[in-house]
């Protein structure tokens, strides 16, 4: 491998390095008082809500260890519901429950566990357990998002989500990622799920990997998963730019899930976003970066920025 | 709206250098100093029982190739005198009742360079054989006389060496010869004596930090202009007496005493790489200077041990970013590796690293194992220090027990450092896989050791120690670095795939 060449044609694609990330984008867009307005998801929730953005329902939230066995009254009359700890990080401590009774709970996966064991789970979010940093936390009873018909043929278990990566309220590159076997239902690219990249004009899946690897077609389901026009594009594109003015991160990664029933929601917004989009894209950020910032003019509305994304990176 | 950070680099690294050659241009400092001999220290403490009218020691050899800085007796009520004899050996007395201890320190220089063959002193004693009894020496003459001339150094060591092979008709006198001298490292040096070359045996000890209660024997012949050792045991000759202190020539044990009974000694050895540094300083010192003045050397010895390091951890630290910034090693905690490579030093670099996977892997089967729990973060990571610093007990009591040394400064390992990174191990082998986290490991450990070698680079420790202001320079550097904004190279293998369409 020659690694200047190799050097040169990434710079020729536009590729973005961590450290041009790092150093400028991250570093001068980023103001540091606005992290915890993402890493807080209860937080996350409170001002989607004041900017409009629809985020899955919450239930309740338990916050103490004197609350957790009210977590059947929480859920009494929601078959379904997810747990999952405020301050989590990568999916973790995240529990789905497909119903229940007076004595046990259901996962999805047809698995019965009991009440008290459920609520161990949730005890152990309250002290700290699955939050990266190991401080107390709390666990949110959110509502279950089905998958939408549109991504069901390339699915396994779970539910994809769309990232779309958002520079100053502009919508720079998207993918959606579309968990596997490997990634154990998960829409985590590291674990092995699929990232498909999504042309933003049009809002259709184009190339995708798995990993480093490229990939036509879903491993588990053998359908393609090129050419899949994402449903409500406009309002996911919406969701994006409106988490600008939402958390004043000028570069900033939007995870949005589409729900069947209650359409694009947002899952939770990212200060530190991945760079794997771009193997995703088979495309640059640089580049992109660098036309939204000539684009770019203060006073921008939401749908003028969506328009503006929607006309460069057609 | 970028600041251009090349300015101030490189006005840092301008006043750096600067400095470092005013430095050395006004007060004669070298600026490449080489280090020609080493200095170890060597302290003999001596324990009797029972009232003795005197105490002898043996106070080590003077030569061509070691020579004693400084020497300190530490007597308590006792009476200490020495005495020289003839032959240049010298010998510590103490007398006088009460203690039943004492000591005595030197500073011994040793040249690492092969030293010119000395002027031929006086080697009539090394030729004498009266001391022994008539047998024996006529033996070992009908022995020599059968030698051919030249070789007789060399064949004198194989006849003794490999008793076997002794020719048929000299059986008879090699066997008078080994059993009558007393050990075969004496039967060696009457035989190299009867052939008229001077023999003696030294006491030695092998240059490496530790403790002995012994001291080991080897014969030697005066051949050529110089000294060569014959090692029996493992039948070689000449030998090196590199990597050896000559503490006394002669059978003469190290400690006698009045009454004989019995006696303990040791001798401790300890490398002091700095000691010829600061009697560098002390010549330098009395300039008028401020720079001189105001030197690291001014400070007390444990004090420049400390800062001897310290001054090179700005150094792992620009390494550090640069393996993470420009190479794209994925690292456990920012400066976990300088932690990691401090603690390295305490015990040597492969104990260090095998300890540390070690380490690791237990930590890790532990935390695997309480998993399931699910204890809160603090209480869990007690538990898995707990178990670390268990299971480097037993290691140390086993290591002690096959007589591993190194095994002290293992507790010096910094512990609850250790425990993080095996949470951290932990939490990316859940979050990513295991692969991963080995490769996190080992990149850890990859630069770790590349941090350690740096810091003990002993001419970088003297360099940066004389010349502190140097650390400006590696300001400058880390400067230039916090703005390198491109591709790591693991970022060019991760990419790599991109650039085959083009």
């Amino acid at each position: 491998m020659n690694l200047q060449a190799v050097r040169h044609a990434l710079n020729g694609l536009g590729i973005m390095g961590m450290n041009h990330r790092n150093a400028l984008y991250i570093g001068p867009l980023n103001p540091r008082h606005a992290y915890p307005t993402v890493d807080n998801k209860r937080l996350t929730k409170r001002l989607a809500a004041e900017h409009g953005i629809p985020t899955p329902e919450l239930y309740g939230v338990i916050e103490a260890h004197r609350q957790v066995r009210d977590l059947p009254r929480l859920v009494e009359g929601r078959p379904e519901f997810v747990v999952k700890p405020c301050r989590g990080a990568a999916g973790n401590g995240i529990v789905l429950i497909a119903s229940h009774d007076e004595k046990r709970v259901v996962k999805p996966s047809g698995e019965q566990v009991a009440w008290e064991e459920l609520t161990y789970h949730v005890a152990t979010i309250l002290s700290g357990v699955h939050s990266l940093e190991g401080l107390e936390d709390e666990a949110l009873i959110e509502a279950f998002i089905h998958v939408d018909p549109t991504f069901e043929a390339v699915t396994y278990r779970g539910v994809p989500d769309v990232r779309i990566i958002v520079y100053r309220g502009v919508p720079t590159m998207a993918m959606v990622r579309l968990p596997t076997k490997r990634s154990d239902g998960r829409a985590n690219l590291h674990q092995g799920a699929i990232g498909a990249g999504i042309a933003i004009g049009t809002g259709t899946t184009m190339a995708a990997v798995q990993g480093r690897q490229v990939v036509s077609h879903h491993p588990d389901t053998g359908e393609p998963v090129a050419g899949i026009a994402v449903p409500h594009w406009d309002r996911i594109l919406e969701i994006a730019a409106r988490g600008y003015e939402m958390t004043g991160l000028g570069y900033l990664g939007a995870d949005v899930v589409i729900d069947r029933s209650h359409g694009p929601v947002l899952l939770e917004l990212n200060a530190r976003p991945g760079l794997a989009i771009q193997l995703a894209n088979q495309d640059g950020l640089r580049h992109r970066l660098m036309q939204a910032e000539a684009a770019w003019r203060p006073g921008l509305g939401v749908p003028e920025r969506v328009a503006l994304a929607r006309s460069l990176f057609a | 709206m970028r600041r251009s950070i090349a300015p101030l680099a490189i006005a840092l690294a301008l006043l750096g250098i600067a400095g470092t050659v005013y430095r050395s241009l006004s007060i004669g400092y070298p600026l490449f100093p080489r280090i020609t001999e080493r200095i170890w220290a060597a302290r003999l403490a001596v324990e009797w029982e029972g009232p003795q009218a005197w105490v002898d020691v043996l106070l080590p050899r003077e030569g061509i190739r070691q020579s004693i800085l400084d020497e300190r007796i530490s007597s308590g009520s006792l009476e200490a005198t020495v005495a020289s004899d003839p032959g240049g050996q010298r010998r510590l007395r103490w007398r006088g009742e009460g203690a039943s201890t004492a000591s005595y320190e030197a500073d011994i220089s040793v040249r690492l360079l092969q030293a010119a063959p000395a002027p031929a002193p006086d080697r009539s004693p090394w030729l004498r054989t009266d001391e022994l009894p008539g047998p024996v020496v006529a033996a070992a003459r009908r022995v020599t006389a059968s030698l051919p001339p030249g070789t007789a150094a060399r064949r004198c060591f194989e006849l003794m060496a490999n008793p076997a092979a002794s020719p048929l008709g000299l059986a008879e006198d090699l066997g008078r010869l080994r059993t009558g001298a007393g050990s075969l490292s004496e039967a060696l040096v009457v035989c190299w004596r009867s052939a008229g070359l001077p023999a003696r045996v030294v006491q030695v000890l092998p240059l490496r930090p530790g403790i002995y209660s012994r001291l080991e024997i080897f014969p030697e012949v005066f051949e050529h202009g110089r000294w060569a050792a014959a090692d029996l045991a493992g039948r070689r000759f000449p030998v090196s007496t590199q990597d050896l202190l000559i503490w006394t020539a002669g059978e003469r044990s190290l400690v006698e005493t009045a009454k004989g009974g019995p006696v303990k000694w040791q001798i401790e050895l300890r490398r002091r790489p700095l000691t010829l540094w600061t009697e560098f300083f002390r010549q330098t010192a009395d300039r008028s200077s401020l720079l001189a003045r105001w030197s690291l050397y001014s400070l007390p010895p444990n004090v420049q041990e400390v800062f001897r390091i310290l001054l090179l951890v700005p150094i792992g630290a620009l390494v550090v970013a640069a393996l993470r910034n420009v190479v794209g090693f994925a690292t456990f905690g920012t400066f976990m590796p300088i932690l990691i490579a401090i603690a390295f030093r305490q015990t040597g670099l492969t104990y260090g690293l095998l300890l540390f996977t070690l380490l690791v892997g237990v930590g890790y089967a532990v935390r695997l194992s309480i998993d399931r729990y699910k204890l809160l973060l603090v209480p869990r990571l007690s538990v898995i220090l707990t178990f670390v610093i268990g299971c480097l007990a037993l290691l140390s009591l086993v290591a002690h027990r096959l007589g591993f040394q190194n095994v002290a400064g293992v507790g010096l390992l910094p512990m609850v450092i250790m425990t993080m990174t095996i949470e951290r191990f932990f939490v990316v082998a859940e979050e990513s896989g295991a692969h991963a986290a080995l490769t996190m490991a080992a990149s850890t450990g990859a630069v770790a050791s590349i941090t350690y070698v740096l810091i003990s680079w002993e001419y970088l420790q003297l360099l940066f120690f004389t010349y502190p202001e140097l650390l400006l320079v590696v300001v400058a550097g880390q400067l230039a670095l916090g703005r390198y904004v491109g591709f790591r190279l693991t970022e060019l293998w991760r990419f790599r795939r991109l650039t085959e369409g083009t």
